[in-house]
């Protein structure tokens, strides 16, 4: 049986100003996978991201989501962007951004929002752990509670591929094991892609793992291996654990 | 005060300053959500282009006026998405040549250029009633186009990147907001002239801003204090017999300034 990738691409290249940012890369990621990808900051990660998602063109290559064209079929993702690409000083109330996320599904040129879609807004937003400050103005909120609101935004159309560009740069530990714990619950219902620089948030329930430095290291399984790190990182790095399939890699300080 | 409403001129004056404060609360209030504010004055510098070509041509130099806004609005929204410019450039660029061509028409127009001081700082008192029957159009016209766009106008302005994700036609959606602000900045031109415009364009919604929990609301708010604005300047220069254009907007500056001091006092919005 051959299972079609919901996202797939093949020899992709990408470079700006004259400096090759992706290099060949083949990337699939099938239904029900939680694929991470890691690398070093400046390695091509959100550029990655970005040309799946079609707001950049790459130089050559193809990328097919869901079966189609990027432009076609990106507003089926749901999208947690590295930078908050926002205004947070704009006035919208918690509940109309997370609405935004259904902004895209509506045909009508009014794309007026129902009580129904009030529900899964609220909803999204308990699946976050917020759901009392779904009435609160953006402005007011902490960082931590803006980055929830952002995947609440990424949830609310119940998308059937997660695309998460570190999600966790903008919070504080205890609130980062939550939304690993958040996002293990989720990867049961949908599929699910992390990058991430800090290899140390990878854990146990990613089912795949990839490096990326330039060049894309990966052999369609969770297991990380000294040469994709090596690879991806250019150094040595000793927190393998062997022995230890289940748990790839344990936790690390952040050197830098 | 009641034997100033006696007066046609100054009746018209008054629904001149209403009509305007309703354009500028809706579009002011996207030009301060989404900073467009320099961009605003690039269009309305162009517009002087066009009141040169309208003296030139012996046409309405507001007619000529709504040309240049609408066309320096889309090729600055075109040359930025096409030409990889900053907007900043393109807003320098099309400031002064909007401004050069205006006053190479003037030279080229044989005779005395009559109420150009008009066009360049507003007078109000002096709005002829055709230029009402225009000014309400083009308000009916942006009240409509804003009521139908609402949600995706609030996409766009609110996350740009995010916007294009969702697949809504984020460039046409741009371009269309550019030419309501040209709509706009040819309304007001009127009521306190092209050098003039940024202010009453940007003054009532940033005030609302600090008070206002959504768009809707902050346009709300905005509209009324153009209201009080306009109406408070048009009186004030009527009784003291000074410049309607500049009066209106040292009111509204006045405001914006006294918002700024309480918020800093008590250290919360509003």
């Amino acid at each position: 049986m051959t299972e079609e990738p919901v996202i797939e691409v093949k020899d992709l290249w990408f470079s700006r100003n004259g400096e090759v940012i992706l290099e060949g890369i083949n990337l699939r990621v099938f239904q029900g996978d939680f694929f991470a990808i890691i690398g070093p900051n400046g390695g091509g990660k959100t550029t990655l991201l970005k040309v799946i998602l079609g707001l950049i063109p790459p130089d050559r290559g193809t990328i097919r989501i869901l079966g189609g064209l990027p432009q076609e079929k990106r507003h089926l993702l749901g999208y947690v962007p590295q930078l908050r690409t926002f205004d947070f000083t704009y006035p919208i109330s918690v509940r109309g951004m997370v609405l935004y996320g259904l902004l895209g599904q509506k045909k009508s040129i009014m794309k007026t929002f129902s009580a129904d879609d009030t529900v899964l807004a609220d909803k999204a937003l308990s699946i976050m752990g917020i759901g009392h400050l779904a009435d609160r103005i953006i402005r007011d909120l902490s960082g931590g509670e803006q980055q929830r609101v952002v995947i609440a935004r990424a949830l609310v159309g119940n998308p059937q591929v997660l695309l998460l560009d570190e999600p966790t740069v903008f919070v504080d530990t205890p609130t980062e094991t939550q939304f690993f714990d958040i996002l293990e619950n989720l990867a049961r219902s949908m599929t699910i892609v992390l990058v991430t620089h800090d290899i140390g948030v990878i854990v146990s329930y990613v089912t795949k793992v990839a490096c990326l430095n330039r060049r894309l290291y990966t052999h369609d399984s969770r297991e990380l291996t000294e040469d994709m790190i090596q690879g991806a990182y250019k150094c040595p790095v000793d927190i393998i654990a062997h022995g230890h399939p289940h748990r790839v890699l344990r936790s690390h300080e952040p050197e830098d | 005060m009641l034997q100033l409403l006696g007066y046609e001129f100054f009746r018209n004056a008054l629904i001149a300053g209403v009509l305007a404060s309703v354009a500028c609360g809706i579009i002011g209030t996207y030009v301060v959500i989404r900073h467009m504010v320099a961009i605003s004055g690039g269009i309305s510098h162009a517009a002087f282009g066009g009141i040169g070509l309208g003296y030139y041509l012996g046409i309405n130099p507001l007619l000529g006026a709504l040309v240049f806004t609408v066309g320096a609005a889309l090729t600055m929204g075109e040359l930025e998405q096409r030409a990889e410019q900053h907007m900043d450039t393109l807003i320098g660029a099309v400031w002064a040549t909007g401004m050069a061509l205006g006053i190479l028409f003037i030279y080229l127009t044989p005779g005395f250029a009559p109420d150009l001081f008009g066009y360049l700082f507003g007078n109000i008192l002096m709005v002829p009633a055709g230029d009402l029957l225009l000014m309400l159009v083009l308000v009916i016209v942006i009240g409509l186009t804003v009521g139908l766009l609402f949600n995706q106008f609030r996409a766009v302005t609110f996350d740009e990147e995010y916007a294009r994700v969702i697949n809504l036609p984020v460039e046409r959606l741009v371009l269309i907001l550019l030419v309501l602000i040209a709509l706009t900045v040819v309304m007001l031109i009127q009521v306190v002239g092209i050098i003039l415009v940024i202010a009453l364009l940007t003054l009532p919604a940033a005030i609302s801003r600090e008070c206002s929990s959504n768009v809707g609301f902050m346009m709300f708010y905005a509209v009324l204090l153009g209201v009080a604005f306009t109406t408070t300047g048009i009186f004030l220069s009527a009784f003291l017999d000074i410049p309607s254009g500049a009066t209106i907007i040292i009111v509204s500056a006045a405001a914006y300034g006294a918002v700024l001091v309480k918020k800093k006092l008590i250290r919360r919005n509003c």
